[in-house]
């Protein structure tokens, strides 16, 4: 009977949803970092230039992903997946985050009764909405951004020093330089990175989202914004400020505070998951 | 292991198999601000052919993340600068700062412009390096942007390559 039962077991044609989806996210990110690693135009030294941040929500959603239930893979998985194959086929480097991005919204809606299916779906679609959507957005109001934190930097380096002006992006220091603003620069970076981190961190100890979440972003939003405010206050004081935070040691040392800052968001939020209260006696 | 977990199995296995060499053969992104692209080469080869000379670079930056290729010409008393910049327009104030008071300043992409076309340039820099790979396009830095400054009298030069370019250009000072 047990033999009987196995050898059945054995001939099931049947796919599972969880292993699809684990899979194919699986197949995406190695397609995503070839891809990055390939076009990066820095060394081995540099992490190839990917982001740390991305590599560790996108593991988080493949952890997630496996969590999810036994159901059985549906016609519309099957034809989800398709289209996540013929996506992955295209030899451009957006190719895996833009296939990751669209699977991973199909899966948010369409399995949003299976909680860790649901949640690696919104971690999948907010990874490519980071590397697309978020791009785009800072390609397109690159010189409002980059005006906008040169008048935050020159409102705050007002109050200390007589001076100092602005025309655009460039700020005027008085100290015998000028600071450009560029895009690379701009808080909406870091603020994007944040969020794609407290998303994908407290989905892992809170696969289900909650409206809640969306306040603790924006007071992140904020003190990022006040975070890279003083950095570029501090590079238009004085050129030797300006040339530690642009060197590998400053510029780290920033990325590493946002990261931190983010982290300290994301278990703030989720910190009932993590340390339960006592039960009342 | 399942007939069905196996059948998954070599099929995630011949995706990966088909999907890996495409990305394998991608280069390096294409030059970013300040470096030196293929569209300046390309720019200094045509200004070449019409008598103008190089005469150095300058660095507008510490870093040099910003800097300007000059030319001169025999024909006429001024310079001509130009870089391939970032579309997004992060060095538009810097760079009229520089044409300030007596420069003109003008973008090139092909047709002529007086900004940087962002939303064009960043779909066509995604787009170009795929359509170049499917044989579609010949050249795929056809995106980048040229920003180009010309001083004196040489804004009036018949040599200049972006001739009715400047001229609409110069007609708004």
């Amino acid at each position: 009977m047990l033999a009987r039962d196995r050898g059945k077991a054995a001939r099931d044609w049947r796919i599972h949803r969880r292993d699809l989806l684990c899979g194919l996210y699986g197949v995406g990110l190695v397609n995503a970092v070839v891809a990055e690693i390939q076009t990066s135009t820095t060394g081995a030294g540099d992490l190839f230039g990917i982001d740390a941040v991305v590599v560790a929500a996108c593991l988080i959603g493949v952890g997630l992903s496996w969590g999810g239930g036994f159901a059985r893979a549906t016609l519309a998985d099957l034809a989800a997946a398709a289209a996540f194959a013929a996506l992955l086929m295209l030899p451009h480097k957006s190719a895996g985050w833009l296939a990751l991005g669209i699977l991973g919204g199909y899966s948010l809606f369409a399995h949003r009764r299976d909680a860790h299916l649901a949640a690696a779906g919104g971690v999948f679609a907010a990874v490519a909405a980071y590397e697309i959507v978020a791009r785009l957005l800072l390609t397109l109001l690159a010189p409002s951004l980059t005006r906008l934190d040169a008048s935050l930097t020159a409102l705050l380096l007002d109050q200390f020093r007589d001076g100092i002006s602005r025309d655009g992006n460039v700020i005027i220091t008085g100290v015998g330089y000028e600071l450009v603003v560029v895009a690379a620069c701009v808080a909406f970076k870091s603020i994007a990175q944040a969020v794609l981190c407290c998303f994908a961190v407290t989905r892992l100890f809170r696969p289900a989202w909650s409206w809640s979440e969306a306040w603790l972003w924006a007071v992140l939003a904020g003190l990022i914004v006040l975070l890279n405010t003083v950095r570029l206050t501090l590079s238009a004081w004085d050129l030797a400020y300006y040339r530690w935070l642009h060197g590998d040691i400053g510029g780290m040392a920033f990325g590493m505070l946002v990261l931190a800052t983010a982290l300290g968001f994301a278990l703030h939020g989720v910190r009932h998951e993590l340390w339960p209260p006592a039960p009342r006696p | 292991m399942s007939y069905g977990r196996l059948l998954l199995v070599l099929s995630l296995v011949a995706l990966a198999a088909a999907s890996l060499p495409g990305k394998l053969m991608l280069a390096p992104s294409a030059a970013g601000s300040g470096q030196a692209g293929a569209a300046e080469r390309l720019a200094a080869d045509r200004l070449a052919t019409s008598g103008w000379v190089a005469a150095g670079v300058v660095n507008l930056t510490e870093n040099g993340l910003f800097r300007l290729l000059a030319f001169r010409s025999p024909r006429c008393q001024g310079m001509l600068l130009l870089s391939a910049v970032a579309a997004n327009g992060e060095s538009e104030t810097m760079l009229a700062q520089i044409a300030r008071p007596h420069g003109t300043l003008f973008y090139v992409d092909g047709a002529g412009l007086t900004e940087p076309p962002r939303l064009r340039a960043y779909l066509l820099g995604k787009l170009a390096p795929l359509l170049h790979r499917l044989g579609l396009v010949a050249d795929p830095h056809a995106h980048e942007v040229l920003a180009v400054i010309v001083t004196g009298d040489c804004r009036h030069s018949a040599d200049l390559p972006w001739a009715p370019v400047l001229t609409d250009a110069a007609a708004g000072d």
